[in-house]
């Protein structure tokens, strides 16, 4: 199958106040296939939201800027190369993007009636009634009740769920095929992070979307995603489908991150924990950017960068350890 | 929003409006009469003439009323001017950055370093035919650097807020995200600052009149009365104490509304 978005080789770089180069993103390839979920999982400053805003050119430049070396192609459309006009089309059209802070994301003193109905007329072209009732459908479809009065308030006035639901509708609004969602989650109270994560895998289902979930929790990936890529010091160390990555993940990194999750039929015992600090973004490691923190790491692994390790292409890791299994440390 | 001291100040400054747009209606005698040279002149307070009249015999009140018309309605418009302008300039320099910004806010810094008021009675003094519609646009286009700073500065933190990169997510175009996401939310400062400006310009004006550059005889105006009043302060102090007193109850409505309004409307000071 052909992949629906396709990137290869994406850097992105920034340069600091103090003239150094910091490279949050640094040569990430990832796929994304019609109709599934692909998480992004990784820590904070793994880079997973710059690669997320750099795939609709977010980024601000100056001071950062996309290696023109890297692609983000789009059912065969390159998006990095794409003038203004065309990229506005794009953004919100064919890729829609919803962010981490609801509360944040919507403009304060617009009602959220009018914020979806901008968006729809600009990608859809209706008028003004049209796009309103279009407005109360589309919040209709996101499961927020009682659409014909809500397109009338304030975001103030709706609770963080609900204004998740309203991003989610702004986002839907112009028929998009690829939905970036960015810790869509992670601010919202745990009941309510479920009730977001079926509603962006009904639709998923219902629209046939491709969604890429950008996320630091574990266990939303392993309830929506069909697959899984994990992010660490700017790179996908490993991508696997969700659940032999759960069950069986192959790189140390990933391994130390399900160990960390605590779990409530283990008591007892200290929560294993990642020794050391990630890398700064301008001072990745030399050789396998986790070497400093495995408890498996050997010469080979300081001195030279292993590649996407695997066999059948579809789960593969960026460890020596596919190549040398004898070498873990027990 | 409408706490007890906007909503007094926005009465005040209604009160004020409704009396200088009726002034014509309300006012006793014709304010460039002169009623009577021989036997009327300088009057002190009396039921005829409640403020007295002027050394030309001319009704003291009908002038108060009418220099409040034109003092109020020049300090407005020229604040209308000066809003529009320093607007449009520190959204262009917020939202451009860069080059564009550099240039236009050093400009801005260049004129602000020329006190005001001396640039004011140099253009004025030039322009010497001009009537209240020079006047308003010298007091506009000389009134507009703090606004655009003020604007800059929002428009700054706000296209760094998630909403604007939410609204570039969704393929807005910039002008777009300018006009209908950036400006309406640096509405609050505007309003304040637009409000404590009207204050100021009726203070400015005042000056101007007083010096006989700004509203000329024999129109009257607030300062051009004092002027007149000035040479008998020993005598009839009530012909430029009137006018004073109308220049600073004004201008202390516009500050109380002004500060009344920041306090409600600009989260920073709450």
């Amino acid at each position: 199958m052909k992949p629906l978005l396709a990137v290869r080789d994406l850097t992105t770089v920034f340069s600091l106040p103090s003239g150094r180069l910091a490279r949050p993103v640094d040569g990430v390839s990832l796929d994304l296939f019609p109709g599934e979920t692909l998480a992004l999982v990784g820590e904070s400053g793994s880079g997973k939201t710059t690669l997320a805003l750099s795939l609709l050119r977010l980024i601000p430049e100056p001071p950062g800027r996309i290696d023109p070396a890297g692609r983000v192609e789009l059912d065969g459309t390159d998006i990095l190369r794409l003038d203004a006009a065309d990229l506005r089309r794009i953004r919100g059209g064919a890729i829609a993007m919803v962010f981490q802070e609801p509360g944040s994301s919507l403009n304060p003193v617009m009602t959220v009636g009018a914020q979806i109905a901008e968006t729809v007329r600009l990608h859809a072209g209706l008028d003004r009634r049209a796009a309103r009732r279009r407005a109360q459908e589309l919040l209709a479809d996101v499961g927020l009740g009682d659409a014909d009065r809500r397109v009338d308030q304030y975001p103030h006035e709706l609770s963080g769920g609900m204004q998740q639901r309203v991003m989610i509708a702004m986002a839907l609004a112009g028929g998009p095929k690829v939905l970036i969602a960015d810790e869509p989650t992670t601010a919202l109270d745990v009941t309510i992070q479920l009730q977001i994560l079926d509603l962006l895998a009904d639709l998923k289902r219902r629209l046939g979307l491709a969604v890429l979930l950008i996320t630091h929790d574990l266990g939303v990936a392993a309830r929506v995603a069909d697959r899984v890529a994990v992010m660490y010091a700017g790179r996908i160390v490993e991508s696997a489908p969700s659940t032999s990555l759960f069950d069986h993940p192959r790189h140390p990194y990933t391994e130390a991150l399900l160990e960390a999750i605590p779990r409530v039929d283990r008591t007892g015992d200290r929560l294993p924990a990642i020794p050391g600090q990630p890398p700064p973004a301008t001072d990745w490691p030399t050789g396998c950017r986790f070497h400093p923190r495995c408890p498996h790491a050997w010469e080979r692994c300081r001195t030279t960068e292993p590649g996407l390790l695997g066999d059948d292409g579809e789960r593969v890791s960026r460890c020596w350890l596919m190549d040398e299994p004898a070498r873990r440390a027990s | 929003m409408t706490s007890r001291r906007v909503r007094v100040g926005l009465l005040a400054v209604g009160l004020l409006y409704l009396v200088a747009w009726f002034a014509p209606l309300l006012v006793p005698y014709d304010p460039a009469a002169q009623l009577d040279l021989v036997g009327g002149r300088l009057l002190p307070p009396s039921l005829a003439h409640p403020l007295g009249t002027d050394a030309l015999s001319r009704d003291l009140l009908s002038r108060l009323l009418f220099g409040a018309r034109l003092s109020l309605s020049i300090a407005a418009l020229a604040v209308l001017v000066a809003v529009t302008f320093g607007t449009a300039v520190g959204l262009a320099a917020g939202l451009a950055s860069g080059a564009v910004d550099a240039i236009l806010m050093r400009s801005v810094d260049a004129a602000l370093a020329i006190p005001r008021v001396f640039l004011l009675i140099a253009i004025l003094a030039l322009w010497e035919q001009g009537g209240g519609a020079t006047l308003v646009l010298v007091l506009g286009l000389t009134g507009w650097f703090g606004t655009s700073r003020l604007v800059r500065a929002e428009v700054l933190s706000l296209k760094r807020r998630d909403f604007v990169l939410a609204a570039r997510a969704l393929g807005l175009p910039g002008w777009r995200i300018a006009l209908r996401h950036v400006l309406p939310n640096a509405v609050a400062p505007i309003v304040v600052s637009a409000t404590l400006g009207v204050g100021n310009t009726i203070l400015i004006e005042a000056a101007l009149s007083f010096l006989g550059i700004g509203v000329r005889p024999p129109l009257p105006s607030w300062g051009n009365m004092i002027a007149d009043g000035q040479a008998y302060l020993a005598t009839s102090p009530w012909q430029a104490m009137a006018p004073g007193l109308a220049v600073v109850a004004t201008v202390m409505i516009f500050s109380v509304l002004g500060e009344a309004l920041r306090d409600t409307m600009d989260p920073r000071t709450r």
